[in-house]
């Protein structure tokens, strides 16, 4: 049972990232050529 | 392993197609940014500056807002509507809230609740509401990128053919930004809208997002 709540929570974490990760560097890239 | 990766299929599924079409977008984007370079006789971009460029950055924004307003809107709005017949819709009596029973929180959760739900409080009220608020959040964030971004290209863009840049709040006013803004919108609204009323009539045999193929046109909230 641990093990496969591990993997469910790394599924939600890595998505995470990806979505905040790729937001902030959006942001940088308009920010700094802008 | 297999088990792992089987009953994480979903996820790692649209995880692996976005990743892919993502760099799809990024090389075809390239070669379209470098065609229109060189066709105003300014100099050619690399990959690398390309996927540093506000033009990528808008590109992909302005898709990410459109689709996270979707899920945001359907999420509160599935809460209060129903649409008979259909299994995206919750029981015709069914809609707002719905009772603490229902909802398993404070004195009818389980011992398998999570512990916001078990307790009463800004704790509780937080986690009832988590995942529009996330959506909330990624939608507001990706809109603010997308002006943020917008405004750079669009700038670059003025500057290229010799005209005014301008500032920010000017961008937040303009067609360009409300052009890219409601195209997406459109689309995403017309999908969710087909979604409730063509699932009332047509069945996917073993879909959630389906009816039994077998239920009846006018039963509403039943998932297959």
């Amino acid at each position: 049972v641990k093990w496969e709540a591990d993997n469910m929570r790394w599924s939600f974490v890595l998505y995470l990232i990806v979505i905040f990760g790729g937001l902030a560097y959006m942001a940088l890239i308009g920010l700094v050529n802008g | 392993l297999k088990k792992a990766l089987r009953n994480n299929g979903l996820s790692l599924f649209f995880g692996l197609i976005f990743f892919l079409a993502l760099l799809g977008q990024a090389l075809t984007g390239h070669a379209l940014f470098n065609e229109e370079q060189l066709a105003a006789g300014l100099e050619e971009l690399t990959l690398g500056q390309y996927l540093a460029s506000s033009s990528f950055a808008v590109d992909v924004s302005e898709n990410w807002q459109s689709e996270y307003l979707q899920f945001l809107l359907y999420i509160f709005a599935t809460v209060w509507l129903v649409q008979q017949g259909s299994p995206e819709s919750k029981e015709l009596d069914q809609t707002g809230l719905e009772s603490d029973k229902e909802q398993l929180v404070g004195e009818y959760s389980n011992e398998k609740s999570p512990a916001w739900a078990k307790v009463s409080g800004w704790r509780r009220t937080l986690f009832s509401n988590s995942l529009a608020l996330t959506m909330g959040l990624i939608f507001i964030l990706s809109w603010l990128v997308q002006s943020i971004a917008g405004h750079s290209a669009y700038n670059e863009q003025q500057l290229k053919n010799f005209e005014q840049p301008v500032s920010w709040g000017e961008y937040l006013v303009s067609p360009e930004f409300w052009n890219r803004t409601l195209q997406n919108w459109q689309s995403e609204f017309l999908a969710v809208g087909s979604m409730v009323v063509l699932s009332i009539y047509l069945r996917q045999r073993g879909s959630p997002e389906s009816k039994p193929v077998g239920a009846a046109h006018d039963d509403t909230g039943m998932t297959g």
